[in-house]
């Protein structure tokens, strides 16, 4: 099979996972499960998604990693504080960039 | 659908109209805004598969293509290297399958906000939902504005990343170009998740399905197909739920 049989079959795969819940949940009421679930679905999805970027950055190694984590932890402190994602990214955006120098001296 | 009210509330020019017009514009730019950090943050993702896309010498355009096509890094990276390695088009189209599932978990969430919406609209909002339009997306249906003012502000958020993302892996693949690692611009993801985490996990039963997910997809991870956000999410999902489900 041509390359670009292959892409068009694995995006119309990916367009229908999108797509397929947002029309069949449309048309009729949600169960119930569902809606007690839904407003969990956004914390706990980007928990799991989080927590894999960061386990993915052990594999660089304690230079990837410890960098990561510190800015994680600023990041989280300063959102429980100001609830402000924005001043969140930016602390652990520096944090980020001031252990990774930090290791970088001590290595 | 936005063109033509806004075009009909200038030939109106009633003060209301305009004010409302106003409004539409404001929420379609504060969505781009609030994506423009999500999109630094996976920037240099887009460039590294458009350069691996070209010194794996698979076909430029159909490399390419994988980015509004599936639209998704994870998935397009995993089938960028399984193209390139001659796996068959079954393992190819599983493993994009696969690794796209959380996708429709978002589709699943969002549902609920998209309902008496046309089916275009339903079919353009769907298509541009990832992990980073879903991010601002939960943001845009948090309860701040109108209905149409968090559509246009979802709109935004997603199209300005549609267009950042297929801009950088059109210049990975032509250019070859990557941004210098010491930026540590891929940190910007999960920062912004961590604040998104702590702001929205309000309730007990949110807490427990986030501290579950966070040990799963640890454990996860050493699951093929980066399956670890999948499971680490239904497991989360799972444990909430019971919460919910114990009488108080």
């Amino acid at each position: 099979m041509s390359t670009w049989t292959v892409v068009l079959l694995a995006g119309l795969a990916s367009f229908a996972l999108r797509l397929v819940p947002v029309l069949v949940l449309s048309r009729r009421s949600l169960p119930a499960w569902l809606d007690r679930v839904g407003p969990l679905t956004a914390p706990v999805a980007f928990a799991a998604l989080g927590t894999s970027s960061v386990v993915g950055a052990a594999s660089g190694g304690a230079g990837e990693l410890l960098p990561l984590l510190a800015g994680v932890a600023v990041a989280g402190l300063v959102a429980l504080r100001t609830r402000s994602t924005t001043w969140s990214v930016v602390a652990g955006l520096v944090t980020v960039w001031a252990t990774a120098a930090l290791v970088a001296l001590a290595g | 659908m936005s063109a033509i009210t806004a075009a009909r509330a200038r030939r109106e020019s009633s003060p209301a109209a305009a004010t409302s017009a106003a409004a539409d514009r404001r929420a379609f730019l504060d969505g781009v805004g609030a994506m423009v950090p999500l999109l630094l943050g996976v920037a240099p993702f887009g460039l590294v598969i458009g350069v691996t896309v070209a010194e794996l010498g698979l076909p430029r355009l159909a490399g390419w293509s994988l980015g509004w096509l599936v639209y998704a890094g994870s998935a397009q990276l995993a089938a960028v290297g399984l193209l390139a390695g001659s796996a068959s088009a079954a393992v190819v189209v599983a493993s994009v399958t696969v690794i796209n599932l959380r996708l429709a978990l978002y589709s699943a969430a969002m549902a609920p906000h998209w309902r008496g919406t046309n089916t275009a609209w339903r079919l353009v909002a769907a298509y541009l939902l990832v992990d980073p339009s879903f991010a601002v997306g939960t943001r845009s249906y948090d309860g701040s504005r109108p209905r149409r003012q968090a559509h246009l502000h979802y709109l935004g958020a997603a199209l300005v990343l549609w267009v950042g993302w297929l801009a950088a892996i059109g210049i990975g693949v032509t250019a070859g170009a990557t941004l210098p690692p010491e930026l540590r611009l891929e940190s910007v993801g999960p920062l912004y998740l961590v604040a998104l985490v702590v702001t929205s996990a309000r309730t007990a039963a949110a807490r427990v399905g986030v501290a579950v997910a966070v040990v799963t997809a640890v454990v996860a991870s050493l699951l093929p197909l980066h399956l670890g956000p999948a499971v680490g999410m239904g497991a989360g999902l799972l444990a909430g739920s019971l919460v919910l489900r114990r009488p108080s």
